[in-house]
């Protein structure tokens, strides 16, 4: 316990530190190019921005939030469910593979009014911005981990009598997650800035990106720094959260446990032995 | 443990250095390489700023000026500046990125309440031409748009200029419904998708011209109690002004007689600039229809670029009544006609 709460405290510190850095290179950077505060506010300036008008903020951060979250969410399993298709079908991933690298070589911005004209001014539209840059990276790397699934594990699965959903959820569904939570990341830091674009491209309801526009326009330039922080912020969180929760479903990656998928391979058998389950005489 | 927290920090602080060194090599790299600009083939060198992140119809006086050798006659050679967005002109000249911008008037105005020691040196338009949308053959009716869609910018002179259009339609905000966008709503007027689209007019004309080959239904914001004021004006930083006053003068002289021969040479003036611009998108009939529907907003050939006091108190009023504006001046802070002059 003690030497977990030691590596977290150099951990904690660690980040401290390069929050430290990040912010004395912002300075440097104002005091090398003699920026004045209307081209560029400092990081102490622009923090006490957003302690200042959090009454403005606030609401803002938090429509903001929402697409962000809702949008990633929905990008993530959109993108794991392709990836999954995708890897069950040659002819599936032919056929869709090309069209999915298309369609993240397309500038979203570009195609940012028609879709608006198609889905309205809502959340629908920066929903759909946001799924649109979250589930590429998801399906790359899920794809990924179920290409390098072991073949053996595999065979032998089916050489075992085991059905080919038992063999997805006991052999190759752990072995995404992996890549998945990698995919994630990727997508958690792209998706805030998705939700941004969304905000830009037409809408509704005010968030931290139209605020950031209206800010820019009156030359309100801590304004838009003290939103830009704010959406790091949901940025980094996301990503942390994700790092969380990929810690939490990956235990063996950090110490030698099996992955649950290939223990559960082995059961019980009638006189409590553990046993393959291929090997069960059928009832 | 502490061996491994040291290296690090090690790593940390030799990263820290790498960064510093950059950017101190880029920040001499920088102004060393703006000292050097200035002065090509006995010319001056005269950067000017324009207010959109593309260049468009409105810069068709100044292509002129260049294609008509009326800058070179000056012993100026003028070039445009694209800025990285649509309000950063006045920090690009405060900055040094340029020497002359091309601003919307309220640009000004927040500049200087930012502290940015920014002047409008001469008007480019007379006249507001900002106003609302329909789609061609539709009316407008100020006094029926309770529950309408009205698209809107989110640009200062929007928000300046909404509250006349709230008001004149006895409405409040929360009873029209206000999409905003980022670089169009004439497309989604014309899908049907909002009711009314805000825009200044040579714009949205050219853009539904050039889509429906009809033109769009208007109704200017003055015809309902906006002020009449110039939506563009060139601007300079003092500092830079006091010591170049002569290039200003030659630079407005030259571009007055730019706007002279542009709007009495319309469809010329624009093969210039198409010529300067041979990739635009768009293409003749739109810069043609945005140019001519420009033309109106100039005022008379007696008055090209001067500006009035009163332009400047009508557009503080209207952004302080909005509360967007925390700092305000006299007029005479804001504009001077100066290098109008001789």
């Amino acid at each position: 316990m003690n030497a977990f709460l030691r590596k977290t405290a150099v951990r904690l510190v660690m980040a401290a530190l390069a929050v430290g850095l990040i912010f004395g290179v912002w300075n440097l950077v104002i005091f090398a190019f003699d920026l004045k505060s209307y081209a560029l506010p400092t990081p102490q300036d622009s923090v006490a921005t957003i302690y200042d008008r959090w009454s403005t903020y606030q609401p803002l951060l938090l429509q903001t939030i929402k697409e962000t979250v809702d949008g990633f969410l929905i990008g993530a399993a959109i993108g794991f469910a392709l990836g999954v298709a995708m890897s069950a079908s040659k002819i599936v991933q032919r056929l869709i593979y090309p069209a999915l690298i298309t369609s993240q070589a397309v500038p979203v911005v570009a195609v940012a009014a028609p879709l608006a004209i198609l889905l309205g001014f809502g959340l629908v539209t920066k929903l759909v911005i946001v799924a649109w840059w979250v589930f590429f990276p998801v399906v790359v790397n899920v794809l990924d981990g179920l290409a390098r699934v072991d073949r053996d594990l595999l065979n032998l699965a089916r050489v075992m009598g085991a059905k080919r959903t038992r063999t997805f959820l006991a052999i190759q569904l752990p072995a995404t997650l992996s890549p998945l939570f990698s995919g994630l990341k990727i997508g958690a830091t792209y998706a805030v800035t998705a939700a941004v674009i969304g905000e830009w491209v037409a809408s509704l309801q005010y968030g931290l990106g139209t605020y950031l526009n209206t800010a820019a326009a009156s030359l309100d330039t801590r304004g838009v720094m003290g939103a830009t922080i704010l959406l790091t912020m949901i940025g980094i969180t996301l990503f942390l959260i994700v790092t969380a929760i990929g810690v939490v479903a990956t235990p063996w990656e950090r110490r030698s446990t099996a992955r649950r998928g290939i223990r559960s391979l082995f059961v019980n058998d009638r006189k409590g032995a553990r046993r393959w389950f291929g090997s069960l005489p059928a009832d | 443990m502490v061996r491994f927290a040291s290296r690090r920090l090690t790593l940390a602080l030799a990263a820290a250095t790498a960064l510093t060194a950059t950017v101190v090599t880029a920040a001499w790299a920088s102004s060393a390489s703006h000292a050097s600009a200035s002065r090509s083939k006995g010319l001056t060198t005269v950067r000017v700023v324009f207010d959109w992140p593309g260049i468009d119809f409105e810069a068709v006086p100044l292509t002129v000026g260049t294609a008509r050798g009326l800058y070179k006659k000056a012993g100026l050679d003028v070039r445009i500046v694209i800025p990285p967005s649509t309000s950063t002109t006045v920090q690009m000249i405060a900055a040094g990125k340029g020497d002359i911008g091309f601003d919307t008037t309220t640009d000004v105005v927040f500049g200087q309440a930012a502290g940015i020691d920014v002047r409008s040196i001469a008007n480019y338009s007379q006249d507001n031409n900002w106003g609302l949308v329909a789609k061609p053959g539709a009316k407008i009716d100020i006094k029926k748009i309770k529950g309408k869609s009205i698209g809107i910018f989110t640009d200062s002179w929007t928000k300046a200029m909404m509250p006349y259009v709230l008001k004149a339609g006895g409405v409040t905000a929360s009873q029209v419904k206000q999409p905003i966008f980022s670089s169009d709503d004439i497309a989604p007027l014309l899908a049907g998708k909002i009711d009314l689209a805000t825009n200044t007019l040579n714009y949205a004309i050219a853009q539904v011209q050039s889509a429906t080959g009809k033109r769009p239904s208007v109704l200017l914001a003055t015809k309902f109690g906006a002020p009449n004021v110039p939506v563009w004006v060139y601007t300079g930083m003092n500092s830079w002004l006091k010591g170049h006053g002569a290039q200003a003068r030659a630079f407005l002289s030259a571009t007055r007689k730019a706007f002279a021969w542009s709007i009495a040479h319309p469809s010329a003036a624009v093969k210039d600039y198409l010529e300067a611009y041979p990739k635009i998108g768009g293409g003749l009939k739109y810069s043609l229809d945005g140019w001519k529907a420009t033309i109106p907003a100039l005022g008379a050939q007696s008055s090209l670029l001067t500006q009035r006091a009163s332009q400047w108190k009508q557009v503080v009023h209207a952004l302080k009544a909005v509360g967007v504006l925390s700092k305000s001046f006299a007029p005479s802070k804001y504009f001077t006609n100066a290098y109008l002059k001789g």
